[in-house]
């Protein structure tokens, strides 16, 4: 009875801590007694075990794309000029922004390389991107003009569009900067767009940068080394 | 800010941990390029712990900028009473249910289409396959244990520290968080 009982309080703790039996952080004085009581209990040692698998596919992250150096260049510049507005926040949420699943298709995958996209759950502000499991590679792609862009070299942009962006807006949206997708989808459903014509200097360059990163259907640009792909 | 609360470090954490308090020290004393070490050490983790928090890839950013807005401003107030991760994630946390609350509720959930899968998976593929969406279900405060001692690794007085509550409450939370997992894992896996 006795037996049972300490077995019964070892067993309601095992069921408290065993995430922080796996997570390896349980001080080790109280992990002998703990182990044994797994070990001799059935309930808990499949408890364990499943949550070591759980842990181990937490862990297991695929390639999370971001931008860090330019989601700090922004934090730069508040910091060099505090005074400066800052952008409210979102007043309404955005369903088209949240975390799609693998299963879910957004109206510009059926010509935006589709199957990069599918495997990616979602594309976000700032470029971060959380994939499948899934391997990506190998994935077949498609650039989204049909109409072959007259220039051959020039400056490039690296692009990030955002998933529920339509066809139509898309068109309108490269249209405005003279823009042409040219490649991609690449590390992680980056593309790289080219000018047609070409910006004529840095500055004609930079203003069309600007332009495209004030656009809300585009998460991130940034200019392309000479050179780069 | 600055939680008094005890926080045990792990031998493996001491020596990042000091590197991140010289860097604190740097910054309050208005040093932005350790500003920007500490920045793009932490942005990868804040992202990912945000977007499980958030679920909101578009709240992200901007968490993880007012978070370091507050570091900049107050590393000096940093009194080492814990890591400087859970100081960090702690304010995270608390800018992402700021954020949450002005966004409004969460988009509403994405059906997931159940299709059969050609060939039987193995488990842990299954699993990758599916926590994400079973997580996503979890309510906001056993998500956020969850990713924190999984995924991150935080002990349960840390957590207990980054979420301003008592450490019983991390553990029922992750209880409560382990359970809802495994019914929805089957639920959405299907049968084995
Ligand atoms: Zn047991």
């Amino acid at each position: 009875m006795k037996l049972l009982s300490k077995r019964s309080t070892l067993h309601a703790r095992a069921e408290l801590v065993i995430p922080w039996l796996v997570n390896g952080s349980l001080p080790a004085e109280a992990q002998p007694a703990l182990r044994e009581h797994i070990a001799a209990c059935r309930e808990c040692r499949e408890d364990y075990e499943e949550q070591v698998r759980v842990r181990t596919a937490m862990r297991a992250e695929g390639p999370l794309v971001f931008a860090a150096e330019s989601s700090y260049q922004k934090l730069f510049a508040r910091i060099q000029n505090p005074q400066a507005g800052r952008e409210p926040p979102a007043a309404e949420p955005d369903p088209s922004l949240a975390l799609h699943s693998v299963r879910r298709t957004s109206p510009i995958v059926h010509w935006l390389a589709a199957a990069a996209i599918v495997q990616a759950f979602a594309i976000g502000v700032g470029a971060w991107m959380w994939h499948s499991s899934s391997a990506a590679s190998g994935a077949p792609y498609m650039t989204l003009t049909s109409t072959s862009p007259s220039y051959v070299s020039g400056a490039r942009v690296r692009v990030l569009f955002r998933t529920d962006l339509s066809v139509g807006a898309l068109q309108t949206l490269l249209h405005g900067v003279g823009a042409h997708i040219i490649d991609g989808p690449a590390d992680g459903n980056v593309y790289t767009l080219g000018f047609a014509p070409a910006p004529g200097s840095s500055g004609a360059l930079a203003k069309r940068i600007a332009t495209l990163r004030a656009d809300p259907a585009i998460l991130f640009a940034e200019p392309v080394q000479n050179g780069v792909r | 800010m600055i939680s008094a609360e005890q926080d045990p470090m792990p031998a493996s954490g001491r020596s990042s941990d000091e590197r991140e308090c010289a860097l604190l020290v740097r910054i309050a004393g208005r040093d932005s390029a350790a500003m920007k070490e500490l920045y793009l050490l932490y942005h990868r983790r804040l992202a990912r712990f945000l977007m499980r928090l958030t679920t909101r890839y578009d709240l992200a950013e901007e968490i993880i900028n007012d978070t370091f807005w507050v570091v900049w401003q107050h590393a000096g107030d940093f009194r080492g009473a814990s890591r400087v991760s859970t100081w960090i994630l702690g304010i995270a946390y608390r800018r992402g249910l700021k954020t949450l609350r002005y966004a409004g509720p969460p988009p509403a959930d994405i059906e997931v289409e159940a299709e059969a899968a050609s060939d039987e998976p193995a488990r842990q593929e299954e699993l990758n396959e599916w926590l994400d969406v079973a997580l996503r279900r979890l309510p906001l405060e056993q998500r956020t244990v969850i990713e924190l001692a999984y995924h991150v690794g935080h002990s349960c007085e840390e957590i207990a520290s980054i979420m301003q509550c008592p450490v019983n409450t991390v553990k029922t939370r992750m209880f409560h968080a382990r359970r809802k997992l495994k019914t929805l894992l089957t639920t959405l896996a299907g049968p084995d």
